[in-house]
């Protein structure tokens, strides 16, 4: 079997998919077995694990299918390569902090650290925009817009 | 029939009212901003203009409101365009084409062709409301909740038909949508895959899977580059080409045409319209187009579809506040509590006893159209600089905007933990070519599914037969079944045409 990394990769996502429609299935079908609850959740899994199962079987008999990623890295820069998956936890540490450190200063230091990632290296700028960028907004959604968020320099 | 002593009073009634035309171009610009900013969206701005409402007369008050209602409504294409970020989910079928013409430097002309469609779009959907406000009310009326699920059934399955022969993912991205949009609380009180968690009781929050699955996974891919047109040549600001792209429709009469018919009609179903008439009216003009396979790639066509029935469903949505009281979306339910804010129930009544104001209202809202496209082109001249700002200046604040704008959404970190975990399902699923499109669909369309499906089960006594002797269900079952045979149809004609590709180009309408 041509298992690359791609293809691994596919797998992995439809064990997920399966995993989540059966953990989904069993949850609904625990907490009421009745034919009112399982109406559409029922049909609904069955076709998905069926369609899962016939994609995955696919693969298997045919090893070429989804060899290589189908939008190939036009570079092999580090922004190419990696830029997508450390944007990914960038947004998870942004948002995980934003109840420890308050929305203000998060929304500073994710913006600097967007800019330097994406190749900004005048730090005046980079402080100047980042200060902008992530109080302005946070000071639009408590006062304009009445919403209460936790911050640690705007009042 | 429609009554002309009506439409005199409604026209003396409207040029009786100064204030009214101060407050239109406001919301407009109100409007537009708020669709054009990921994150912030048309419910959440007339909410919090609701109560400068209070201090209008109510005639002005709706006027207001719907022109907050029509300027984001065109908003939202602009980030779906420039970005590939569908500020509302009536914009998603805007990006398949729009984005690439911007990849080709093209934005002036997608913009400006954008901004045609949505002014005459808008301006066709209050023309129908118009002339058939009474007969269509009562042919919703008719619509029972077996049609209901399979005109939902129906939307799901279109998206397949917009994956170029990758039906199987789409429809498995679909499921998983629909299963998503079942956790929580169901109408009878169960729950469902909560973790015992309070935060998932009322369920996923669609607004913040559907920022996190299109918004935030797109900019993320963005992140690659410096620009977003990268050719520094073609990132040129031109009122003139936007102004040529506005006049080209011209050239798109038939699709601005069916896009606007479609989307007047399929906005007046209840809490499915504005959703799928854009899908609905992309795949059709894809399906009858002599060069299908330009869509998806920058076709002008493809944004003149999505764009002209987005935008006349907010006529159609209009059907059932005004002829039934009943709101279709957020945003008409928003309207329908500046009605109760001025003692005005909306319904059969308030049309025939009021009609003059309704029709003012409806005559209001073509005069709106026409202030849209004036107020637009001058909005999009200075939105279009956003191409020659470096992205490295542009995403942080996107990216702030949209998390705060989940935040606000569900005044909890659950908006912001929900786009986060969607962002990350939509960068996998567009890796491996599932629909993301299918899953916001379901996401947005399943629940509404389970409770027609019940309520179908129920009136049928223990059985769905009314799915197979109501005579529109019969005619939506051959849809569904039409739908499946071209969708299989295009698959079988992909895999003998490329017998050896495993990914292919993935095609836009993934996206």
């Amino acid at each position: 079997m041509n298992l690359t990394a791609n293809r691994a990769g596919h797998f992995g996502l439809l064990a997920c998919l399966a995993g989540f429609t059966l953990w989904f299935t069993a949850s609904a079908w625990e907490a009421d077995a009745t034919l009112v609850n399982m109406i559409l959740i029922g049909p609904v899994a069955v076709l998905a694990l069926g369609l899962i199962s016939a994609i995955g079987i696919g693969l298997l008999l045919n090893p070429e299918r989804d060899a290589e990623p189908a939008e190939p890295a036009e570079n092999d820069s580090f922004r190419e390569r990696w830029g997508v998956a450390i944007g990914c936890l960038a947004l998870a540490l942004y948002v995980l902090s934003l109840e420890t450190i308050g929305f203000d200063v998060a929304g500073v230091i994710f913006c600097a650290a967007c800019m330097v990632l994406m190749g900004r290296r005048n730090w005046l700028v980079i402080v100047a925009y980042s200060l902008f960028v992530g109080l302005a907004p946070v000071w639009i959604l408590e006062g304009p817009m009445g919403i209460p968020v936790h911050t640690l320099i705007l009042e | 029939m429609l009554d002309l002593a009506a439409i005199w009073d409604a026209f003396g009634m409207l040029f009786a009212m100064p204030m009214a035309w101060v407050v239109v171009p406001l919301g407009l610009l109100i409007g537009l901003v708020f669709g054009a900013v990921p994150g912030l969206s048309v419910p959440i701005a007339m909410a919090v203009f609701l109560p400068m409402t209070l201090y209008m007369e109510f005639t002005e008050a709706i006027l207001f409101l719907t022109a907050i209602f029509t300027g984001g409504g065109f908003g939202g294409s602009i980030p779906a365009i420039l970005m590939n970020v569908p500020g509302t989910s009536a914009a998603i079928a805007t990006c398949f084409d729009g984005h690439p013409m911007v990849r080709r430097g093209e934005h002036n002309r997608a913009l400006g062709l954008a901004l045609g469609a949505s002014t005459v779009g808008t301006a066709v959907g209050y023309l129908l409301l118009f002339l058939v406000l009474e007969p269509i009310s009562g042919f919703v009326l008719r619509l029972g909740p077996s049609e209901l699920f399979l005109v939902a059934v129906i939307g799901l399955l279109l998206i397949g038909l917009m994956t170029d022969g990758r039906f199987a993912r789409a429809v498995v991205a679909g499921c998983i949508g629909v299963l998503l949009s079942l956790i929580g609380m169901s109408s009878a009180g169960i729950e469902r895959g909560t973790f015992g968690s309070i935060y998932l009781l009322d369920g996923i929050d669609a607004n913040a899977a559907i920022i996190g699955i299109f918004a935030a996974s797109e900019l993320f891919r963005l992140v690659k580059h410096v620009y977003l047109v990268e050719a520094q040549d073609k990132r040129s600001v031109s009122i003139r080409e936007i102004a040529r792209g506005f006049a080209d429709i011209r050239h798109n009469l038939p699709t601005l045409g069916r896009g606007s018919l479609l989307g007047a009609g399929l906005g007046v179903i209840p809490g499915i319209g504005s959703s799928i008439a854009n899908l609905v009216s992309y795949t059709i003009t894809k399906q009858l187009s002599k060069e299908p396979e330009s869509f998806g790639k920058g076709n002008p066509n493809g944004v003149v579809a999505a764009e002209s029935a987005n935008s006349s469903s907010e006529g159609g949505s209009m059907v059932g506040l005004l002829a039934l009281g009943i709101p279709s979306s957020a945003a008409t339910a928003i309207m329908l509590s500046a009605f109760s804010m001025h003692n005005i129930t909306g319904g059969p009544r308030f049309i025939s006893d009021q009609k003059d104001v309704v029709y003012a209202i409806i005559a209001g809202n073509l005069i709106q159209a026409v202030m849209l496209g004036i107020i637009g082109l001058l909005f999009i001249r200075i939105i279009v600089y956003l191409v020659r700002v470096p992205l490295s200046y542009l995403l942080p604040p996107i990216v702030i905007c949209t998390v705060l704008g989940s935040y606000a959404l569900t005044s909890s970190l659950s908006g912001p933990v929900t786009l986060v975990a969607f962002s990350i399902l939509g960068v996998v699923l567009k890796r491996y070519n599932y629909s993301v499109v299918a899953t916001v669909i379901g996401l947005l369309l399943g629940l509404m599914m389970e409770g027609n499906l019940v309520r179908t089960w129920q009136l049928g006594g223990s059985s769905l037969s009314p799915m197979v002797t109501r005579p529109v269900s019969l005619v939506l079952i051959a849809l569904i079944v039409a739908s499946v045979a071209l969708a299989l149809w295009v698959t079988a004609r992909r895999k003998s045409s490329q017998p050896f590709t495993q990914t292919g180009e993935p095609h836009r309408g993934d996206a």
